[in-house]
């Protein structure tokens, strides 16, 4: 509703209201992504040594410890998740395999040996991914495949499409040279016109 | 009552075969009353269908636990709301449900296309009316809803209800979940709309212009309602089911996400049609493709095919949905070949940088993850059949193969509507491109001194940058000329810029709730979390903030028990707020909940959960997930229903800004000053 400001201090006003609020937007991203009370607020006090998730469980098998479970499929049945994340509060299946993994790392096994443990157990279903051998193969295969196929399909397609077109013809200034508006056609650009109608009702 | 209801389906069976066979007949021998009679048995069989909902509602309010469908999914001390809700959380409910909106659907398309579409509803109305045949079998002779539970006493069978139901499952007790199914559904069901439109345009010959343009909004509506299903399901999920995620390529949610991704592609592919009357026949099988992959999302959810959390009890209702959709797509295949003739549309391209190719890729693209998302779910079943071993297809599958994907849609949504119908120059692509892929790098740069170093996220942000100046452009430019044209401000020419093409400009609007959507993704890269077993006094730690365990609390009520703990948060030396996450015991369904606490901020989640009490050394068990920008997914959703809504009001390209005039005879029109008026001469 206002009409544009004339006076050169109004659009200096708006030019600094504009540069404020891209600084303002660029604050919220950069912020966004680091986290602004990290730096406004002074660093949190050394607190002693954090307990671990389990009073047995030494503090450097915690970081193990979750990347384990989170490669096990809880196998109660009724859910898809990992025996980490999953939290239904009567789930046997996922508090038995944390206690198996908890004591594997407790007697010092690696994670390959624990997992192999739980495939020996369940079987290959209990890995969130197939393993790539194999048949299995096949589902990492397939979507590629897929996408490979349909670009071709498109690539043929557009093509298949350009050859059988007309091209749109090029207005070079020549052919609207002189020209004003309300100015009487030329025959020889009624001509010209006509013919280009002509050939467009053809090739729809 | 029973008796009445189950009558009234009975007689909507009766009515929709009749409906079948008027619309055939009146086709056949050309009947103008008999087609007229057909789409009456359509109101007829809607009005059924609505009491026997009715009846089942009734029997829920009024407690009746001697049906089954009442007893396993009510109880007597069930708030009110979720009474409500119940009719559709079991399987006899809701294929009735479906029944019902399907017939809502039906009726209204019949009533708004009666007059307009004369040669064509006809054909529409015979296949609508095997659909509604095929639900409406399924609801009378397979999954009965009013089923009585029977007991066998010394030879007799009595009909005894509990004493009180089973109850809601607990999880289900949640706003956005008492909605999300009744979303899915209109948008599920929506689509057999343009469906029967397009499978009426092959049965009758017709060249396939028409469809598109009446199904137009049905298609948007449905897409809509589907779209908000899933966000409200990843709602759900975030907030009720406590493990801190809103998507976990469950094989049901997957279900829900390919007809939503195929319908997107299709959304875009009609303007092709629209504009240049290409891609005719490409376009039925995209419609074909979203319809029976809405049937094939409510099979995989109910028919327990691959385990899920979602799944419905085992019911024999398997096999009714393979068949149909195998024969509908035996059918419908034939048909297309058949009829290809009449579908020849006007096809070609100048440029591979085009409009036209642009949405060629957008469709490659969706359909691909759509391929993906259908292969990895359905893989288990596959190898199981093939070599009788069980695998587990999960999120590691999913997200490798769908971010990639994601992120060149991302690309293309921004560079696709820049490019031209035909033929785009390379100074157009200069000039509209130079501005955004600065600021993108920009970000990029910025970003990477900052510490992010990881790519996908990298890559991300810096397209959402781009995505995101490119649309302000567009905008901008448009309202600039439209506020010089009218000396109007730049706000009010944008609403006239985006009154005047809606669906433009609504488009954009989408587009940048899809930005924002993909930067509250991205945010899950950086997420961190901690769990701990805390005695009262104790803290636990997590980047810059404490949780301290004030006391554990116990309380109590007739839906369920609960214990909750309360965490002070901590920041340095300040207070900064008090969570209290819950757990709760559902005393009728004797299950268990967690309700996490959330503090919600627009940079990130503060989730606490309360897990319950170590038995052994008596500690509260606590985890806190720290999900940064993950409320950018939800404002992203919003917007994205938002600018679909701007899309579906119809244009109005006449409309123009009245300015006051300062000097000159007063006049009725400038003493508006300011307001809108659609140009009379236009």
């Amino acid at each position: 509703m206002r009409p544009r400001p004339k006076s050169m201090w109004r659009r200096a006003a708006r030019g600094a209201r504009a540069v404020v609020f891209a600084l303002a937007v660029a604050g919220v991203l950069a912020s966004a992504v680091r986290g602004w009370p990290e730096r406004l607020y002074a660093q949190a006090p050394e607190l002693p040594p954090q307990t671990a998730v389990n009073s047995t469980q030494p503090e450097e098998n915690v970081a193990a410890f979750r990347r384990i479970t989170n490669k096990v499929l809880c196998q109660c049945g009724s859910c898809s998740y990992t025996a980490l994340s999953c939290n239904h509060l009567n789930c046997n299946s996922a508090a038995y395999i944390r206690r198996v993994v908890k004591e594997g790392l407790a007697q010092g096994k690696s994670e390959e040996v624990i997992l192999a443990g739980f495939v020996e157990q369940y079987g290959p279903r209990v890995l969130p991914e197939p393993p790539r051998e194999g048949f299995a193969w096949l589902v990492w295969l397939m979507p590629f495949v897929g996408l490979a196929l349909g670009a071709f399909g498109v690539m043929f397609v557009l093509t298949r499409l350009r050859r059988k077109s007309v091209p749109a013809p090029e207005f070079t200034t020549e052919d609207t040279e002189g020209a004003e508006p309300g100015m009487e056609a030329t025959p020889e650009m009624v001509e010209k016109y006509r013919e280009q109608i002509e050939r467009e009702l053809r090739n729809p | 009552m029973i008796t009445l209801g189950s009558f009234s389906l009975y007689l909507a069976l009766l009515l929709a075969g009749y409906t079948l066979l008027a619309s055939i007949i009146g086709i056949a021998r050309d009947r103008e009353r008999l087609k007229f009679s057909a789409y009456r048995a359509t109101l007829a069989t809607c009005g059924m269908i609505t009491v026997a909902t009715g009846i089942l509602w009734y029997k829920l309010f009024t407690d009746d636990f001697t049906l089954s469908a009442v007893a396993f999914h009510s109880n007597r001390d069930l708030p009110w709301f979720y009474k409500l809700t119940a009719l559709w959380s079991g399987q006899e409910g809701s294929l009735l449900f479906w029944s019902w909106v399907l017939s809502i659907y039906v009726a209204v398309a019949v009533w708004i296309n009666r007059k307009e579409y004369r040669q064509l509803l006809p054909y529409v109305v015979s296949i609508l009316s095997v659909v509604q045949l095929f639900f409406l079998v399924l609801n009378v002779f397979i999954v009965h809803p009013f089923q009585q539970l029977a007991l066998n006493d010394n030879g007799a069978m009595i009909v005894q209800g509990p004493l009180d139901g089973q109850g809601l499952n607990p999880l289900l007790q949640y706003p956005a979940m008492a909605i999300h199914p009744p979303m899915i559904y209109l948008g599920y069901i929506g689509f057999s709309v343009p469906f029967a439109f397009g499978m009426a345009t092959l049965i009758a010959q017709q060249a396939g212009e028409k469809w598109i343009i009446t199904t137009r909004r049905w298609t948007m509506t449905a897409w809509l309602f589907l779209f908000l299903g899933i966000v409200l399901g990843g709602r759900w999920a975030y907030a009720v089911l406590g493990w801190g995620g809103y998507w976990g390529w469950d094989p049901v949610e997957n279900a829900s996400l390919m007809p939503w991704l195929s319908g997107t592609a299709f959304l875009h592919s009609v303007m092709m049609q629209e504009k240049r009357g290409m891609m005719k026949v490409w376009n039925m099988v995209l419609i074909f493709t979203t319809f029976y992959l809405s049937i094939f999302g409510t099979f995989l959810t109910r028919s327990g095919v691959v385990s899920s959390v979602h799944a419905f009890a085992q019911s024999p209702i398997g096999p009714y949905f393979v068949g149909f959709l195998g024969v509908s797509i035996l059918i419908s295949g034939w048909l297309l070949l058949d009829r290809l003739n009449y579908l020849r549309g006007a096809q070609q391209l100048d440029s591979l940088i085009s409009r036209e190719s642009s949405f060629l890729f957008n469709n490659l693209l969706l359909l691909a993850a759509c391929f993906a998302v259908l292969w990895g779910t359905l893989f288990p079943v596959l190898t199981e059949a093939v070599q009788g071993t069980k695998i587990s297809v999960g999120a590691p599958f999913f997200n490798k193969v769908n971010i990639p994907i994601g992120l060149l849609l991302l690309f293309l949504t921004g560079v696709g509507p820049f490019f031209a119908w035909r033929k785009t120059s390379t100074s157009s692509l200069k000039r509209n491109f130079t501005v955004p892929s600065i600021l993108a790098a920009a970000t990029g740069a910025a970003l990477a001194v900052a510490g992010v170093r990881e790519f996908y996220p990298l890559v991300s942000f810096m397209l959402c940058t781009f995505v995101t100046v490119t649309i302000v452009m567009e905008f901008a430019r448009g309202a600039q000329v439209v506020a010089s044209k009218s000396g109007v401000g730049l706000a009010q020419a944008s609403y006239i810029l985006t009154m005047r093409n809606t669906r433009r400009y609504g488009g954009y609007i989408v587009h940048f709730g899809m930005v924002l959507l993909f930067l509250g993704i991205t945010g899950a890269a950086f997420n961190t979390e901690k769990e701990q077993e805390l005695s009262p006094g104790e803290r636990l730690g997590l980047g810059p903030y404490q949780f301290e365990l004030k006391r554990v609390v116990d309380s109590d009520n007739p839906n369920y028990a609960a214990q909750h703990a309360e965490l002070a948060m901590y920041q340095g030396d300040a207070l900064v707020d008090t969570l209290q996450p819950e757990r709760r015991f559902y005393k009728s369904s004797k299950q268990a909940t967690t309700e996490s606490a959330i503090r919600a901020r627009m940079n990130e989640d503060l989730y606490v959960i309360f897990s319950g009490m170590n038995e052994q050394n008596g500690k509260a068990v606590v985890a806190v997930h720290r999900n940064p920008l993950v409320n950018w997914i939800w404002l992203g959703g919003l917007i994205m229903v938002l600018g679909t809504g701007v899309c579906l009001v119809p244009s109005k390209p006449g409309l123009v800004a009245v300015q006051r005039k300062p000097t000159g005879p007063a006049s009725p029109a400038s003493s508006q000053d300011g307001e809108e008026r659609n140009a009379a001469a236009a």
